[in-house]
């Protein structure tokens, strides 16, 4: 079957297209990755695909503008987040998707005489809608999808005892989004073993009870994909970034915002016709940060594991 | 002799022979027939105290339980104005050998002291009667008229007092906290104390800016839990400076003349903190040096409210130094103290939150002005340099274009008063349950001083629009005289004359004629943006 064969390459292609439809946050950067676990590859009608997804996400880079600066508070910022997704393709063309996250993040100023901050809980989930126009098979080598999805804020978003927490340290967004994305593809040989993959996405970000919006994000990415044999595939994609600054009582926030160009590579392993595994990483090439001032990633790293049933 | 307070509070003089050991017994016997003396004069205390003025009822034996076997006898004279004091006592040495003080030995002795009094205190000359034996007339006994030293002799209230004593011709002085032997008296003493006294009755100012008693539950006085707003940045995310860099190469410094600084001016030390640098660190825990020993304290700086405190650290051991919490109230710096963990709002100037809650810290004033203004005042200032070991571009202001829009970044009380525009400098004071605002641009372009009232106290307002500056200090003396000032120009620090001829500096000190070294008495008022303060005290009113 050729659509197994190319599930792990169109997998992991989509992964980085998607990777952050998510929220920014006070830092732009804490954002978690809620549709990375979302297989978004073209299925056959009745395919239930189950993914967990697991990223660790280092938020303690300082920069100001595009010039990283020495960070004397020995700062450790980091969120963890757990993302349970499944898809099922009601046709050949139309699929639904969801998902449920779980979140914890961490922050602790080496300088400060206080203790570490720590937050977790249930985080926002996701809707989504997507059609498939044109998908790849023996006889086409182009693929296009379109999506529509919406973001719930199904967790906490007031965590904290006598304080509620910033914003960023919060699991859920405490507001309801929009998502739109397209994606295409296009296979370099018949067995559809090496692929160029390209994405793109706009998240809209509505309004919590406290008044905060995180900034509207667009991403950008594109990539190629190889499988070597029907079980293993690797993958290198440049991803462009854009946010909006966060609101607050409908002021922009200062140090909020900006544009990130990260590489991501990633690799795959079917172990089975039906169980798939995956590493994937993200490292920062370039960023220019709005205002003078921003803790943004420093790395990230995730581990995906996918049942087709 | 023993001084002894009766148990049935009659006077009890017991005459005894004085053995110099003190025993276990005693001591507890004392203690206890002391306590309903201690409890009595505590509960005093605690009330609003009465305005004292010695009277006859002040007529009676006493006595200091720590010194107890001599004691005092005290007559007012109200009619005469005047007060007569004898104090039984001891020699100032041991007798001699193996032989103790007893009745008619030489070792008991005695002095009288007389002299005029006022309000609560008598000032008596000491006489020392020197010879003389047991019921006798030979030897004969002599005093020097002119006297052997003074005593002051001080009521607090009815029930307690100090004798000062200076006994020249013996070299002896000291205090002695004086308490009845017996409270029979104490009635009539309070009795005596006229209605309306000739004591001066200046109104204290309130401690706090905020409610005199506020309700703490469940450890903060904040009541609503959303008011307090986490930044962001985190604990010490906003780096407190902990060993700050002074200059006194001002030329140096390429400092902008109409950079805001925070003047302060604590002991010898006279230093400027600039905004641009507090901007990115908002805490310095420095040392100032007072009368030669080092004193620590706390200047922030809140650059969302624009405003500037300095507090004493505290005395506890290991609990000197405060951090930025990364939380706001009212978009305004919380600080923590870093050994026992309080919060504490900035321009509450009191602790919101922890086991100290509505703690207030110990003040000191601060002078926001221009660069060139302050380094007009003080040539003789250091400033505080860019090298703080922190990574920061101290040009480039954190916050965009906060200063020039009426944007907010955290929410905040009573955010709808529009009378003034929300980044307008004011100076502020606030004075039991009233609050006014003095903006600093309607001061005028020379040096304007305000002979004004807020609440119940007379106050004194300075400030230039040109110089940038505006303080506010109560002008009526601790003696309750009501100064009434004129501006005095081009003679920075001096701003202020009063009707006296006494002129005075921006920190309220006299620095020129008979009052010269005297300090006007701070207030609560400190330089804020609009918003902030109508945040924190609503209702204040603004001086057009």
């Amino acid at each position: 079957m050729i659509f197994r064969t190319l599930k792990p390459v169109l997998g992991l292609l989509l992964y980085f297209g998607l990777q952050n439809l998510a929220y920014a946050a006070t830092c732009s950067c804490a954002g978690v990755p809620l549709l990375a676990s979302i297989d978004t590859s073209a299925k056959e009608k009745g395919q239930l695909f189950i993914t967990y997804n697991a990223e660790n996400h280092q938020i303690s880079d300082l920069v100001s503008g595009s010039q990283d600066v020495p960070d004397e508070t020995d700062r450790d910022r980091h969120s963890f987040s757990q993302v349970l997704s499944a898809s099922y393709a009601m046709t050949d063309r139309w699929s639904v998707s969801a998902l449920v996250s779980y979140v914890r993040h961490t922050r602790d100023i080496g300088s400060s005489f206080l203790g570490k901050t720590t937050s977790s809980g249930i985080g926002d989930s996701v809707l989504l809608l997507r059609y498939t126009p044109l998908f790849i098979t023996p006889f086409s080598r182009h693929e296009v999808s379109l999506g529509l999805g919406s973001r719930i804020p199904t967790g906490d978003d007031d965590y904290g005892d006598l304080f509620i927490l910033s914003e960023d340290m919060q699991p859920s967004t405490g507001a309801f989004g929009g998502i739109l994305w397209t994606s295409y593809s296009y296979a370099f040989n018949q067995a559809a073993t090496l692929q160029f993959n390209t994405s793109a996405n706009y998240t809209y970000n509505g309004v919590n009870e406290r008044e905060y919006r995180f900034g509207h994000e667009f991403n950008f990415a594109m990539g190629l994909g190889h499988s070597i044999g029907t079980r293993f595939s690797y993958s290198a994609a440049v991803r462009y970034r854009s946010t909006r600054p966060d609101r607050r009582l409908g002021f922009e926030i200062p140090n909020t915002g900006g544009k990130w160009v990260d590489f991501i590579p990633a690799v795959s392993y079917a172990v089975t016709d039906k169980f798939q595994l995956g590493l994937s990483g993200r490292i920062p090439v370039a960023r220019n940060l709005n205002g003078v001032l921003q803790f943004t990633t420093s790395y990230a790293y995730a581990f995906s594991a996918s049942y087709a049933f | 002799m023993t001084f002894k307070p009766n148990p049935n509070h009659n006077l009890a003089l017991v005459l005894r022979i004085r053995t110099r050991s003190v025993g276990l017994l005693r001591n507890c016997l004392l203690a206890s027939l002391l306590l309903p003396f201690f409890l009595l004069s505590q509960a005093a205390m605690a009330q609003s105290p009465p305005i004292m003025v010695l009277n006859s009822g002040l007529n009676d034996a006493w006595y200091a339980p720590e010194t107890d076997g001599q004691g005092f006898f005290i007559t007012i004279y109200p009619e005469l104005g005047s007060v007569s004091l004898a104090w039984f006592t001891y020699d100032t040495e041991l007798p001699s050998g193996e032989s103790q003080a007893n009745l008619g030995d030489a070792g008991h002795r005695w002095l009288t002291a007389v002299g005029p009094f006022s309000g609560n205190t008598a000032t008596l000359t000491i006489y020392v009667t020197r010879g003389g034996l047991f019921n006798s007339v030979v030897p004969a006994t002599s005093t020097d008229l002119a006297g052997d030293g003074t005593i002051t002799l001080e009521f607090r209230d009815c029930t307690s007092g100090v004798v000062s004593y200076d006994i020249t011709s013996l070299g002896k002085s000291g205090q002695i906290p004086i308490q009845r032997v017996a409270t029979g008296n104490i009635p009539l003493c309070e009795a005596l104390i006229p209605e309306d006294p000739e004591v001066c009755t200046r109104p204290e100012p309130d401690k706090s800016h905020g409610p005199n008693n506020p309700t703490v539950t469940n450890g903060t006085i904040i009541s609503r839990r959303t008011d307090i707003v986490d930044g962001g940045p985190g604990p010490d995310g906003i780096p407190p400076l902990e060993t700050p860099a002074f200059t006194s190469n001002l030329d140096s410094t390429g400092l902008d003349p109409e950079e805001l600084v925070v003047g302060v001016k604590v002991g010898n030390d006279i230093r400027a903190y600039p905004h641009d640098i507090m901007n990115w660190h908002e805490v310095v825990n420095d040392t100032f040096t007072t009368n030669g020993s080092s004193e620590n304290a706390t200047l922030s700086y809140c650059p969302l409210t624009g405003s500037a405190m300095l507090w004493k650290s505290f005395m506890e051991p290991g609990d000197e130094t405060f951090g930025t919490s990364g939380m706001l109230f009212n978009s305004n710096l919380i600080l923590y103290d870093r050994e026992r963990v309080n919060y504490w709002s900035q321009m509450l100037e009191q602790a919101v939150v922890g086991t100290d809650v509505t703690r207030i810290p110990d003040r000191l004033p601060v002078v926001e002005t221009s660069w060139a203004t302050w380094k007009t005042m003080y040539p003789e200032t250091k400033l505080l340099t860019r090298d703080t070991g922190f990574s920061r571009d101290y040009d480039d202001y954190p916050y965009g274009d906060y200063l020039e829009t009426e944007r907010l970044i955290f929410p905040v009380n009573n955010s709808n008063d529009f009378r003034l525009w929300k980044k307008t400098r004011v100076l502020g004071i606030n004075v039991g349950d009233s609050s006014k605002v003095y903006p600093i641009n309607v001061f005028s372009n020379a040096v304007e001083v305000i002979n004004d009232t807020t609440g119940d106290m007379q106050t004194v307002v300075a400030g230039s629009s040109d110089l940038n500056f505006g303080v506010v200090y109560n002008r009526q003396l601790e003696d309750c005289t009501v100064l009434e000032f004129e501006a005095v120009q081009n003679r920075l620090p001096i701003v202020m004359r009063d009707n006296e001829g006494n002129e005075w500096d921006a920190f309220g000190v006299a620095v020129n004629g008979d009052r010269a070294g005297q300090h006007l008495e701070k207030t609560n008022s400190y330089i804020a943006y609009w918003f902030a303060w109508t945040a924190f005290f609503p209702g204040a009113d603004i001086h057009q």
